[in-house]
């Protein structure tokens, strides 16, 4: 199963984008609004350089007509014309530049490509005329400028915020950790679930008071489950138990007292008996929630020969090794694996042991299609899809689930001929 | 041996019953307490088999009670309670042994020997009055360098004079310990019968007789 999804990754993530969403728009609205500003900006300078160069140029005296002096004075900004009232160019600012390209402006501003025109009479005789320019292109550039400047601005701000914002998000879901943390330690500790609620004190975020509410109605649920179960397993114990005892009390009088022609069909009676014996036990410990599974070392080729398989030959490879297991559990399990083999057409069983804690039972039976084989394996690793499922392998979801109460799993390997069951019985204890 | 059963499944109590009465021993089924208290005021018992879940009561806090009472007679409880507190609570509580149901019958014949043999004065052959030889756990016997053979009957009065060796014993108890197997009472003479049979095999010392008292095994000292 794929890890999932990190919150705090996916918070990290959406401030990220956040962020940077929010300097480009706030660099838009901010171009938006400065768009207009810079124009009147640059139009009042433009205005204020012809106010500025009018008194000057009017004291020229009589203007004669000069050639335009190309020599060029650095990055020029601002150009001027002098016009008679014709619109003959007098006089021009230095510098080398577009041409004005028009005979006379009107007065005030205008444009005429490539430029920005601010034109006033000058207060002489003869008509003269005032022209002040600023090219379109300086203007782009400063509001270029000032856009830039506004978008870095707002990037470095959500740049330099980011870091601020990550480590807030952390710290803020921090209670949800520590919710966790506590939770794998009540788990660990085996706190009773009617005391989960208690245990974990009060919320430390109030997003977090319906995690506390469904943890407290989960064990109080779970309480009443509990109760109800520790009432109900004594009595079906008792009630499965002593009959049980009673038929195998009963049989065993009956093979005292029985006539000879009848002994073979009463010790196979018993055997199915001893059997039902053991399937009741380990069913009765494998649901009874608060008994622990009663490990011991044992020599599960000794415990398989001890079981009753009429119709089956039993063998193991040599050196068996020693299992740390609950017998009654693991009794039950090879009890059903042994009578699938048989009800399957098997007539030879044996044991391998692939690893520590591993046992695999092994048939001669006709075994079975690939695809069934790894359809079963996967509905049987998974308790749900194994709980669901029916007809074919109810011997092994009872295989299945002794492992998983050994902190196990049950595989069934590929095998060239015949069928495989691998008991994997997780670690022994410490 | 004569044993108390107290268990109300009427399977299982006939069973064991019967199991046990074919292994020689007499046993007294009571389906509840009220009877098993009724019981041992009239009849001597040599052990108890008891259920702990019984229709009027605890087979525990029965125990209890007549252990209280200063009744040490050999106890083991029959349960379908297996947890380690009920094992703890059973064995606390007065019983020599704990069986857990579902069991089989051949090994709870073989603990309550082993229940009741702790009772002798010491484990492995008894040496009787007269050099003869037993041994309860084996059941077998030997006079004079011979191994001899006794009946279920004759091993019934053996043990239930073993298990009081030394003291006297009268021909009411022994009977009622030792005979009547298949529930009834036994006959006038039956007896003295098998008390005569036991000192043709084991000797005539083995079993002395005190006319007004009863009958006695004694052991000879090493």
């Amino acid at each position: 199963m794929a890890a999932p999804r990190s919150l705090l990754r996916g918070l990290a993530w959406t401030l990220g984008l956040g962020a940077l969403v929010w300097a480009l728009a706030v660099a838009a609205a901010a171009v938006l609004a400065v768009d207009e500003e810079v124009d009147e900006l640059l139009d009042d300078a433009l205005r204020a350089s012809a106010e500025g160069l009018a008194p000057a140029l009017a004291n020229l005296g009589p203007v004669g007509v000069r050639a335009p002096s190309p020599q060029a004075s650095g990055e020029l900004r601002y150009a001027w014309w002098l016009l008679d009232a014709q619109g003959q160019l007098l006089q021009q600012s230095p510098g080398d530049y577009p041409a004005l390209g028009q005979a006379r402006p009107p007065a005030g501003f205008s444009n005429a490509s490539p430029w920005r025109l601010y034109a006033r009479p000058l207060d002489q005789p003869g008509g003269l005329w005032l022209v002040v320019g600023q090219t379109r292109a300086e203007r782009r550039e400063a509001l270029q400028e000032v856009m830039w400047m506004v978008a870095l601005s707002s990037l470095g701000v959500a740049l330099l915020g980011l870091p601020l914002l990550a480590l807030r998000a952390r710290q803020e879901l921090r209670p949800l950790g520590r919710l966790s943390e506590r939770l794998e330690q009540l788990a660990h500790e085996g706190v009773a679930p009617q005391q989960l609620a208690h245990a974990l004190g009060e919320p430390e975020r109030a997003e977090l008071a319906p995690i506390h509410r469904a943890l407290r109605t989960l064990g109080e649920h779970l309480s009443e489950r509990l109760a109800f179960e520790r009432a109900f397993a004594p009595q079906a114990a008792h009630l499965l138990r002593t009959p049980l005892a009673g038929m195998d009390a009963q049989l065993a009088v009956a093979l005292k007292e029985a006539a000879p022609e009848t002994l073979p069909r009463l010790r196979l009676l018993r055997e199915s008996t001893t059997r039902l014996q053991r399937l009741v036990l380990a069913l009765l410990r494998l649901f009874r929630s608060e008994q622990a599974v009663q490990r011991q070392w044992l020599d599960a080729a000794q415990l398989l020969s001890e079981l009753p398989t009429p119709g089956l030959s039993l063998r193991s490879t040599p050196g068996g090794r020693r299992l740390s297991a609950d017998p009654e559990l693991l009794a039950a399990a090879l009890l059903n694996l042994l009578d699938n083999a048989q009800r399957h057409g098997a007539r030879s069983v044996w044991l391998e042991w692939p690893s520590e804690q591993c046992l695999l039972v092994c048939d001669d039976g006709p075994g079975m299609p690939e695809a069934e084989r790894v359809a079963l394996e996967a509905a049987l690793q998974d308790s749900a899809a194994a709980a669901d499922a029916s007809g074919q392998g109810l011997g092994l979801r009872l295989a299945a689930l002794v492992t998983r109460a050994h902190g196990g799993r049950l595989r069934l390997p590929p095998q060239a001929q015949g069928f495989a069951v691998a008991l994997e019985l997780g670690p022994p204890h410490e | 041996m004569r044993i108390l059963l107290v268990e109300d499944d009427w399977v299982l109590g006939d069973g064991l019953r019967a199991f046990l009465r074919a292994e020689g021993q007499v046993v007294d089924w009571c389906p509840t307490l009220a009877q098993a208290s009724a019981a041992l005021r009239g009849e001597p018992f040599d052990a108890w088999l008891l259920d702990w879940q019984l229709p009027d009561g605890s087979g525990l806090d029965w125990l209890q009670a007549r252990r209280a009472q200063g009744l040490r007679t050999p106890a083991l409880m029959l349960t379908a309670r297996e947890t380690l507190n009920d094992r703890i609570q059973g064995l606390d509580g007065g019983a020599d042994d704990y069986l857990v149901k579902p069991f089989a019958p051949e090994e709870l014949a073989a603990r309550l020997r082993a229940c009741v043999r702790r009772q002798l004065p010491s484990e492995g052959a008894l040496t009787l009055q007269g050099g003869a030889q037993v041994q309860l756990q084996t059941r077998s016997a030997q006079w004079q360098g011979q191994k001899v053979e006794l009946t279920a009957r004759e091993w019934a009065l053996m043990e239930a004079l073993l298990l009081r060796s030394g003291r006297w014993v009268s021909k009411a108890d022994l009977e009622a310990l030792a005979l009547g197997f298949d529930g009834q009472p036994a006959s006038s003479n039956s007896l003295e019968v098998h008390i005569a049979n036991l000192r043709r095999k084991l000797g005539r010392s083995a079993i002395e007789t005190l006319r007004g008292l009863g009958y006695r095994c004694a052991l000879e000292t090493p």
